[in-house]
């Protein structure tokens, strides 16, 4: 359609131009995740997430210095246990002195050493009777042979049930 | 114009050269001038290994303690501290002032507290007035086998015996903590901080056996005051191992010679003394040696060195079990007449015979027939004249002659004008128990980690010194030296005991001190499949072996067999081919020294060997041998060594 003439038309009202028909009105698209165009809002933003950060640094720190707390009081109750494990060791190693055992048999209790001493040896019959009826040893299939002690060469022979196992 | 920029040129490169300077060139310097003004470095003591003896009983262990100290120049009332610190710290007060008033920013107030003083001090709050941790050494059982263990200084140093010897392992390696601190010195979290953990020292197993050696001091200690003897040593040895399973070194009380504990033993050895009253009295005690004699002390051995020279000849062919020889009462060698314990009338003894009554006259013959080199090579071979394997610290190596004259030889023979260590005289005689085989003797087993496992120290190879046709032969011998011997007083029925009585004179300057002996006894049990060998020696007694020795023996060989539960062995038969002893002119006081030896005779001969030992006083410069004179009776000059400390 032509553009009226306003030179023909005199003194007639001038007309709004049509809308280009091209173009139609569409309802604006949201930015997502950035509802606030406005530049005041983007540096409240910006402010308030280094307040965060700043708290979240504060707070990892106070975090920390608890755990260091906790450790120095951990250390300090190892420290602790530690200073009371020796000298109880010491107490347990004193008790068992043979001096004090000996005093305290003698004074306290009355023992004496004996003045004699007789040693039983059993007869070679016997020995050789106990070999005989001695049940079969336990079946151990990890024993594995203990040397007889030392000065005990009879061992075997006194004990052969016994033998090869502790 | 030019002027005021070449100023400033100048005044530009001088602060860019200072600047590169400072940061460059000695930054280091200055970081570290930064670090410790806001670094705090703590040295984190490391625990000090425990000494233990072969069951894990604690010999020895450190302890942490507290030790008061104070800055005096933050000491506002020295005298009101003083005060105050003094009857907590059992310090004299005046002692104290003086502490606390020094010019000094850190002086020593007390020790090693234990906590309950600590704390006491901590609730004062004195300004000025500061702890720390420090640890103490303590032996358990007081003072057991104490010359052997040593002593530790109060900064943690061993500074004898075995506590100086292991001390590299003992000491464990200090940690430290660097924190960054506050004005105030409280720790920043999260600063800097570096720590190094300490690592504690390793833990000693030693051969030792707690019981045993309480039982062995005991035993020797009854023996020392029975025979009013001056010192004392008693061994007891694992015969199979070499292991010493107590070592024993005790010593009557003098004016000279110290205490060798500031603290007293827990139970002090009682030994009462019989009065006419019928109560017991306590006399002197006997107290630990100042330091181990079985190692660092040498002697005469006397008669149980025969052992020595027999079986020397036995080995070497010269002789033979049944050879008999003629005794006379008196035997002259080189111009000097030698003769036995006892007179007696010409004798036809066999070898047995001269064992069994210790014959220096019989010996005499036998080591003429062996000689001189072999007789060393025996000595040598039985570990005289060298260090043990255990190498004690300031152990002797003995002496034996290097300038031989006349009567050198049958001296040598019967064990005088030789010094041997008490530890050498055990490992012969355990050379015979093990049928002939030298064991080398062994103290310390092996150490403890941090991880509580056990590692053996190497132990040297053991090495033949005699046929075990010749070492049963000696068990023969010396069976009857107990049997019908010498060393009746050895017997530990129904146990069959070898051994062998020794008595020498105790040296002096010049000669010998007549009516004083060294008493000894050493051998082993059971003799037909031994479990133990041992010795005991009494030092500066008016007895023999038989009577100052060989009871101990007995008494140290039943505690151990009982404790080792060794039952009593079915009895052998004697070695083949060696004759019972048919004779015992021994009397019943048992052996006798052999008399008054050789007096000295100014000669313009050498002196003879010995290097004086260390430590001994320019005074005891070695004599020198006489020439043979024609037919007068000469003292031998003793080849004396460091000077027993009487």
């Amino acid at each position: 359609m032509s553009v009226p003439n306003p030179s023909r038309l005199g003194h007639a009202r001038p007309r709004p131009p049509a809308p280009a028909q091209h173009l139609k009105l569409v309802e604006g698209r949201r930015r997502r995740g950035w509802p606030v165009r406005s530049p005041g809002a983007r540096s409240l933003a910006a402010v308030a997430a280094a307040v965060l950060v700043v708290f979240g640094v504060v707070a990892l720190h106070a975090e920390l210095a608890q755990r260091q707390f906790s450790i120095d009081r951990l250390d300090q109750q190892l420290a602790q246990q530690e200073a009371r494990y020796q000298p109880q060791r010491l107490q347990v190693a004193q008790l068992g002195s043979p001096s004090r055992i000996v005093s305290i048999a003698e004074g306290t209790l009355g023992m004496r050493e004996p003045t004699s001493v007789t040693y039983l040896t059993p007869t070679a019959a016997s020995v050789a009777r106990a070999g005989r009826h001695a049940p079969p040893p336990p079946r151990r299939p990890t024993a594995k042979a203990i040397p007889a002690p030392a000065g005990d060469a009879n061992w075997p022979q006194v004990k052969s049930v016994l033998a090869g196992a502790p | 114009m030019f002027a005021m920029l070449l100023t400033m040129g100048v005044a530009f490169l001088l602060i860019v050269g200072r600047l590169v300077f400072v940061q460059g060139i000695n930054a280091h310097r200055y970081l570290a001038v930064g670090q410790s003004e806001w670094t705090h470095t703590v040295t984190l003591a490391a625990e000090r290994g425990a000494i233990l003896d072969r069951n894990g009983d604690e010999l020895a262990v450190s302890v942490p303690r507290t030790t008061i100290y104070a800055d005096p120049h933050q000491v506002s009332d020295p005298r009101g501290e003083a005060t105050a610190l003094a009857p907590l710290l059992g310090v004299a007060e005046s002692r104290l002032q003086s502490e606390l008033s020094a010019d000094a920013g850190f002086v020593y107030l007390a020790r090693t507290q234990p906590s309950s003083v600590a704390d006491a001090v901590a609730k004062l709050d004195l300004p000025g007035v500061y702890s720390l941790q420090e640890p103490k050494r303590f032996n358990p059982a007081g003072q057991l086998a104490l010359p052997l263990l040593g002593q530790v200084g109060t900064d943690g140093y061993g500074l004898s015996g075995l506590e100086a010897k292991y001390n590299s392992i003992l000491t464990g390696t200090p940690g430290k903590m660097v924190e960054e601190m506050d004005p105030q010195g409280g720790q920043i979290p999260g600063g800097l901080q570096e720590y190094q953990a300490p690592r504690p020292g390793q833990d000693l197993v030693l051969t030792i056996d707690e019981p045993l050696q309480y039982e062995t001091e005991q035993a020797l200690a009854e023996a020392l005051v029975a025979s009013r003897g001056k010192s004392g040593i008693a061994l007891l040895m694992d015969r199979r191992t070499g292991d010493l399973l107590a070592v024993a070194d005790l010593t009557m009380p003098t004016p000279a010679v110290p205490m060798t504990m500031a603290e007293p033993p827990a139970v002090p050895m009682t030994i009462p003394s019989a009065t006419a009253g019928g109560k017991p009295a306590v006399g002197p005690q006997p107290v630990e040696a100042p330091d181990a004699s079985a190692f660092d002390e040498v002697y005469e051995p006397g008669s149980v060195n025969k052992l020595i020279t027999i079986s020397g000849a036995l080995q070497s062919g010269v002789i033979v079990p049944s050879d008999h020889f003629v005794i006379p009462n008196t035997y002259q060698v080189a111009g000097t007449t030698f003769h036995d314990a006892e007179s007696h009338p010409t004798e036809f003894w066999s070898v047995t015979d001269i064992l069994a009554n210790s014959s220096n006259i019989g010996t005499i013959q036998i080591a003429e027939r062996l000689g001189k080199q072999r007789l060393l090579h025996y000595l040598s071979a039985y570990g005289i004249g060298h260090r043990s394997d255990i190498d004690f610290p300031g152990e002797s190596q003995g002496l034996l002659p290097t300038y031989w004259s006349g009567t050198t030889l049958p001296t040598l023979a019967f064990g005088q004008g030789i010094a041997v260590t008490a530890i050498q005289m055990l490992a012969a005689y355990n050379t015979i128990a093990n049928g002939g085989v030298y064991v080398p003797p062994r103290l310390v087993l092996g150490t403890v980690d941090g991880r509580g496992d056990l590692h053996y120290l190497p132990h040297p190879a053991p090495h033949r010194v005699v046929s075990t046709t010749v070492a049963d032969q000696m068990r023969t011998m010396l069976e009857q030296v107990v049997a019908v011997g010498t060393g009746t007083s050895a017997a530990v029925p129904p146990y069959t005991v070898a051994g062998k009585t020794g008595t020498s004179n105790v040296p002096k300057a010049g000669g010998y001190e007549m009516g004083h002996y060294v008493a000894s006894f050493a051998g082993y049990v059971p003799a037909e499949d031994p479990a133990i060998t041992a010795m005991v020696q009494i030092y500066d007694t008016p007895d023999f072996g038989a009577t100052a020795s060989a009871p101990a023996f007995a008494t140290i060989a039943r505690d151990a067999l009982t404790e080792l539960k060794v039952p009593p062995a079915h009895k052998l038969p004697p070695a083949p081919g060696v004759p019972l002893a048919t004779t015992s002119s021994a009397n019943p006081f048992g052996e006798l020294p052999s008399g008054p030896l050789p007096t000295p005779v100014p000669s313009t001969a050498p002196s003879t060997t010995a290097a004086p030992s260390r430590g001994a006083p320019p005074s005891a410069k070695q004599p020198s041998l006489p020439a043979a004179p024609a037919t007068t009776t000469t003292t031998v000059a003793p080849r004396s060594d460091r000077p027993r400390r009487h």
